[in-house]
């Protein structure tokens, strides 16, 4: 069954916090491929995952350059 | 100890002196309550002055302060944190779909005019103090246990099944609430920050 572009975007935020199964994940992918404005949402909740890491690791704000976290 | 190592430590403790402010900005984010924020800010930094010798330099002092603030407020929450109420969080996640439908057709399909836009180099707003503050802005107009679910996974790297347990919500309602508050900080940072008009 294809998926809406409502369900990918609920697809893409859910890959953010479980791995997803291989149907799930061909999904996403082929969607991701013919729909620009789904692969957007994919990139934008990418961007906001990293500004929120950024946050947790102090900020780049005072930094000239971003230092990658420790392990 | 040597006199050099004196003088890093002296250094170190002015820095982490000045972090401060930052990272009570940070704290308040997660801990609605100022002065748990401040309590929770203080054991940070005693913690961070007293180990100094933990700090490697791998990392920025400031990345390795914020690693051990972000412990201070995972504690916290394990102490203070109340179980979210489900009705709470329905009636939050009613008015957010609410929005978040209005992006889409009857047939799950983009509205033409609501189309996500391609972001124009967005890691470089990073650097930025107003993108900042628009992010913060968006973050604040979160409804308060949407936004506690997403700090806890977003600031604080928590798995789903521990803020579920936590917070007494199911894993369902947990990724629900994230893909919610993600949608509508989508939302805030298109329409405020990456077309560029006003808030």
């Amino acid at each position: 069954m294809m998926m809406s572009c409502k369900e990918i975007t609920r697809l893409i935020s859910i890959s953010q916090d479980r791995k997803l199964a291989l149907p799930e994940r061909m999904q996403m992918k082929f969607h991701t491929m013919m729909c620009s404005s789904c692969a957007n949402v994919n990139k934008q909740l990418g961007f906001i995952r990293k500004a929120g890491k950024d946050q947790a690791n102090g900020g780049s704000l005072d930094r000239p350059t971003i230092v990658p976290k420790s392990e | 100890m040597s006199a050099t190592a004196l003088t890093s430590d002296h250094t170190h403790t002015t820095q982490i002196g000045g972090f401060r402010d930052d990272m009570i900005r940070f704290t308040l984010l997660q801990v609605r309550d100022r002065a748990l924020a401040e309590d929770v800010v203080q054991e940070a930094m005693s913690a961070a002055l007293s180990g100094q010798k933990g700090f490697s330099g791998k990392a920025t002092l400031k990345t390795w302060v914020f690693g051990i603030l972000r412990h201070k407020i995972i504690d916290s929450l394990r102490h203070n944190q109340r179980e979210i109420s489900f009705s709470d969080l329905s009636r939050e996640g009613e008015a957010l779909d609410e929005q978040i439908d209005t992006l889409f057709k009857n047939n799950g399909h983009w509205n033409e005019q609501q189309r996500p836009t391609n972001w124009d180099d967005p890691e470089q707003s990073l650097h930025q103090q107003q993108f900042w503050a628009i992010f913060h802005a968006c973050l604040g107009h979160l409804p308060k246990n949407t936004a506690q679910i997403f700090t806890m996974r977003e600031f604080l790297d928590l798995d789903i099944e521990e803020i579920c347990a936590q917070l007494g919500v199911t894993t369902n309602n947990c990724y629900v609430t994230l893909y919610r508050a993600r949608m509508k900080l989508r939302i805030c940072l298109e329409q405020n920050w990456f077309t560029g008009e006003p808030l």
